[in-house]
């Protein structure tokens, strides 16, 4: 589905990904984790097209693509880390999913309104919500909004970069449920980025570990704990 | 219902919790800017509304006399009425400064945008561009312009439109770069939004406020630039009413008359400091505005 192939960037002189290689395989969703400054977030974003990689490619389904050109786009979605910051103070939760659907010109321009309506439903917010902008709704309220518009796009993967880090204890553990749910429904591949391993546990079939800018260890989730190799990666099973 | 299903609720660019809608709130400088404004408005009406003698009516026999009941700001030195002058020059003044300053923002605007949105090679020569033109001396430029076009009012705002446009493309590109690295703005555009819609949606609306206080202070010294060349004997032309050629004429009367002097310099005073308290009060008001309440 997704694959990357030697992804290296450097900031300010220093190596901040370097050859890089990974592979989301179609309905898989991978855990990446590693410390802070490990290189995870760039990751996400040189696949998203946020940030260019200096070198290396992408392919997704078998095609080179450039991301954040073109229909590329549409088909990898990405959820920020923040989503109060990620949400336009100018729209409201229906506005920012009708967005998408004419950015993208998905489904028939009669019915958005009511699709916009059905997919927030879907994801729990009450339809009392709908008209409101993000800074009249919690931090979870505009995480489930968020979600709602990268799955309007109808994408073949989405990348969330610490979706739970800006959370509380109490909504962290209903968006663990709510991506579940989604995957579930959806057969969506992802890639969730996250320095803490509980809820990549909940969530991943496989996880990544990113140290000094180098993937160390690649492990199906139930294989982290007797088979993991790198200090770090035998750290992060230590915690299960 | 289904025609409102192809509508996008967009962003509201009308004030919809805006102290500027609820005067009660308003700073004292602020109503005070507007009330002045208001004042200037309703002066440039009276022609309108009362009988007032032409601002170019000359009588002879009643040159350079002082205040009094039929000229209550006396006469100038060719008998003319200094209040009808000084109200004819309402539009015609403040006209100048306005359409000086939509010809700034008609270059500035785009250019800023543009070379904000654009970054790399096409900003660094855009913004080079302006960087030439603002190192000339302002009024240097100006009168280099109103050389070439020869002295009047049009050639003079022109030439302060020339001269003007540069530090303000600058702001607003710098405006326009801060606003457009929000995530919200990037996620809009990963998220479908094409890049017209963007700017207008999303970049713009960031923009506007601060660019309404810009604006007025701006307005300000765009008066002053073209009251000071209409002093200087290059800008608006005899017999047009304009304060800053109004204070040229006075000049050579000032022990005489100096209501000649007195009022317009008080007119461009006012109209410099309403621009200039409305600007600030602006300011102030968007500072503490609740998040994207405009």
């Amino acid at each position: 589905m997704l694959t990357a192939r030697g992804l290296s960037k450097r900031f300010h002189g220093r190596d901040v990904l370097r050859g890089i290689d990974l592979t989301i395989a179609p309905g898989e969703v991978v855990g990446l984790i590693g410390h802070s400054g490990a290189g995870k977030s760039t990751l996400a974003r040189c696949l998203v097209g946020l940030e260019r990689a200096e070198a290396g490619e992408i392919t997704l389904a078998g095609e080179k693509v450039v991301p954040g050109k073109g229909n590329t786009r549409q088909r990898i979605q990405y959820l920020w880390q923040d989503p109060t910051q990620s949400l336009s103070p100018f729209l409201t939760a229906t506005g920012a999913i009708m967005e998408t659907l004419a950015g993208f010109d998905i489904g028939p321009r009669a019915g958005r309104l009511a699709r916009a309506a059905s997919l927030l439903e879907t994801l729990g917010l009450p339809r009392a919500l709908h008209d409101r902008r993000p800074h009249s709704l919690s931090g979870g309220q505009c995480q489930r909004v968020a979600l709602a518009r990268a799955l309007a796009a109808a994408p073949q993967v989405l990348i969330l970069d610490e979706p739970l880090s800006s959370l509380d204890l109490a909504t962290q553990v209903s968006t663990i449920g709510l991506l579940r749910e989604v995957h579930a429904d959806t057969g969506l591949a992802m890639l969730i980025v996250s320095h803490d391993l509980a809820p990549l546990r909940q969530l991943a079939d496989r996880i990544l570990v990113l140290d000094a800018s180098r993937v160390v260890e690649d492990l199906a989730m139930v294989d982290l704990a007797c088979k993991a190799k790198h200090p770090l990666a035998r750290a992060y099973a230590a915690t299960l | 219902m289904s025609d409102r299903g192809s509508r996008i609720p967009g962003p509201r660019l009308i004030p919809r919790r805006l102290k500027l809608a609820d005067p009660g709130r308003w700073p004292i400088g602020f109503a005070l800017g507007v009330v002045l404004l208001a004042g200037f408005g309703l002066l440039a009406l009276a022609p309108i509304v009362f009988d007032l003698p032409a601002p170019d009516e000359m009588d002879l026999l009643a040159r350079l006399t002082g205040p009094s009941a039929a000229h209550p700001f006396g006469t100038d030195h060719l008998g003319r009425d200094v209040l009808a002058r000084l109200i004819g020059a309402v539009p015609v003044s403040l006209g100048a400064a306005l359409a000086a300053m939509a010809a700034i923002l008609a270059i500035s605007l785009p250019w800023g945008v543009v070379a904000g949105l654009a970054g790399g090679r096409v900003d660094a020569v855009m913004m080079r561009l302006a960087d030439i033109i603002m190192a000339f001396p302002m009024l240097v430029l100006a009168l280099a312009v109103i050389g070439f076009m020869g002295a009047s009012l049009e050639a003079s705002i022109l030439g302060v439109a020339a001269a003007w446009w540069p530090s303000n493309a600058r702001l607003v590109r710098a405006l326009v770069l801060s606003a457009s690295h929000r995530d919200f703005v990037r996620a809009a555009h990963l998220a479908g939004a094409s890049r017209i819609r963007v700017v207008l949606r999303h970049v713009l609306p960031q923009v506007l406020p601060s660019l309404a206080v810009i604006i007025s202070l701006e307005t300000a010294s765009v008066l002053l630039a073209l009251s000071s060349l209409s002093f200087l004997g290059i800008g608006a032309q005899p017999p047009t009413p304009e304060w800053g050629a109004m204070l040229n004429e006075a000049r050579p009367f000032f022990a005489q008359a100096p209501h000649m002097l007195i009022v317009p310099g008080l007119a461009v005073t006012l109209a410099v400091l309403a621009f200039n308290l409305v600007g600030e009060g602006m300011r102030s008001l968007l500072d503490k505005r609740e998040p994207y309440r405009w």
